[in-house]
């Protein structure tokens, strides 16, 4: 889902990225509301996020996906603006730093997978979580979140033919379901399950990481 | 034992790794580059970025390439590492996009190769250009993006952005989150190869997202144990809720001369690109 450079025209780069400059310092004041003693946190959750975009899971059409992690932050965190930071600062570092999607295109890749991913998962999560249980809901969390945002992905490369010919050659008729098939069937189920598992196994791990609020700051070696 | 999830996940990390060791190679190395001031340099490069992507002609495309490659050489960058580094997989991948685009189902134009009769499909001259615009297009934007880690080091690319503007609880963050990041690539390393050498049949799919869940969770556990600890470790260092950046670049008149010939140079090349000039 990471975009290139050369995809998007240069209109809808500059859309994304003004979309996202309200986003982003809206994110940067909520976090300042955190404890600064949450700071450092943030920095090894961050780290997180790239981490959990290394494993690569094997997926039902024989090649391997990777999941984003923005739903599985904005649970672990109970906080969506966490993932939306987390995730941005790990995109601008692998734009930058390993060429893992495009430095014109950080804006989209932000909202997509930074934006839609962990906001949607988070709330499908919430209003699921006294229906279904926290495990099952944060499954179902993450496989909305992934394909969602693979569809807002689908529908920014489809939309180019119509505005800004040259880019990406697909409309929406081809891109939105190419993009949407391969979430649903390959790294949404993937992303689901494993969302799932690490729910299940932190919760009962570590359960006082999640008692209450005030542990979630400071109780770590409680 | 055979397994995808510990095999890739293994050669994804160390593909990473290496790929900063790389980098990390270069920036100190002597060149036009390297001895430019940070801001500087991203800036220039940025604006190279945005026009290649304004570009819409193969030739324009070709020339902004040429001073990708032309910036490289004058930064002693090997050329064949560099080359293999921008022209392999993303530039392949957008290519293998591009294909059914050369065909007239998809750009209606002059024939170039007629392929069938009846039906009638060929590949034609504008879906051809249109292709290797793309193609060319994407290789170009990678060839200028990857210069910036190739001749800065990643302290002072933070260092450089806070000065530009971005706050400061971001560059902290960044700069915690991409020193975390090699250590807990190790981690992650060390973690995938135990659990291999455990393995002593071959896991399902479903078993290795399992598997993957749990590894993820434990990894989580512990990156929470490490931000505590990191917070102590800061605080007794003397940590008082902000980090001051010491930034030593100084802007000299070779920097606002680069940034005055992308500026030049890139305004030309958009213009003549639309045919103004």
């Amino acid at each position: 889902m990471h975009i290139p450079d050369g995809y998007l025209g240069p209109i809808t780069c500059a859309f994304f990225y003004l979309i996202m400059i309200p986003i982003w310092y809206k994110g940067i004041k909520e976090l300042k509301k955190l404890d600064p003693r949450k700071l450092p946190l943030l920095g090894v959750l961050t780290a997180f996020a790239f981490l959990v975009m290394m494993f690569n899971l094997p997926v039902p059409d024989g090649t391997t996906a990777h999941m984003v992690g923005g739903t599985l932050i904005a649970i672990l965190m109970d906080n969506p603006w966490v993932a939306t930071i987390a995730i941005s600062i790990v995109l601008v570092i692998q734009a930058i730093f390993f060429g893992d999607g495009g430095i014109t295109c950080i804006g989209a890749n932000c909202f997509n997978m930074g934006v839609v991913l962990p906001f949607v998962g988070y709330y499908v999560y919430k209003f699921l979580r006294n229906k279904v249980g926290e495990v099952i809901a944060s499954g179902i969390g993450a496989y909305v979140g992934i394909v969602t945002a693979a569809i807002c992905a689908g529908f920014e490369f489809g939309l180019q033919p119509f505005i800004e010919p040259g880019y990406c050659p697909y409309p929406f008729t081809v891109s939105v379901p190419a993009m949407a098939i391969a979430h649903l069937l390959t790294a949404g189920p993937a992303a689901a399950v494993v969302t799932a598992i690490v729910v299940w196994y932190v919760r009962k791990v570590r359960p006082d990481l999640f008692t209450s609020k005030e542990q979630q700051v400071s109780g770590v070696n409680a | 034992m055979d397994n995808k999830l510990f095999d890739k996940t293994i050669e994804h990390v160390i593909k990473y790794l290496n790929e900063s060791i790389f980098f990390e190679k270069y920036t100190k190395s002597e060149g036009l580059l390297q001895s430019l001031e940070s801001r500087v340099k991203i800036i220039s490069l940025v604006i190279f970025i945005v026009g290649s992507v304004l570009s819409k002609h193969i030739l324009t495309l070709l020339i902004f390439n040429a001073i990708a490659l032309l910036l490289a050489y004058l930064s002693n960058i090997p050329m064949y590492q560099y080359l293999k580094r921008v022209y392999v997989f993303i530039p392949i991948f957008a290519g293998l996009i591009a294909i059914p685009v050369m065909f007239n189902i998809m750009t209606p134009g002059k024939d170039l190769i007629v392929l069938l009769n009846n039906p009638h499909i060929s590949i034609t001259y504008e879906g051809v250009k249109y292709a290797i615009t793309f193609t060319l297009r994407v290789a170009t934007c990678v060839s200028f993006a990857v210069l910036i880690p190739i001749t800065t080091q990643w302290n002072k690319v933070t260092s450089a952005m806070h000065k530009l503007g971005i706050p400061e609880v971001v560059i902290t963050i960044t700069n915690l989150a991409y020193r975390y990041i090699f250590l807990l690539l190790n981690f992650i390393l060390d973690m995938m190869y135990s659990r291999k050498s455990r393995a002593i049949k071959k896991l399902g799919m479903v078993e290795s997202w399992k598997e993957a869940g749990k590894a993820i969770g434990a990894l989580f556990i512990k990156t929470y144990q490490m931000g505590e600890e990191t917070y102590y470790a800061m605080l007794s260092r003397g940590y008082t809720g902000e980090i001051k950046h010491i930034y030593m670049e100084k802007i000299t008149s070779k920097d606002i001369l680069f940034l005055a010939f992308s500026i030049i140079i890139t305004a030309i090349l958009v213009l003549f690109d639309r045919g103004v000039v």
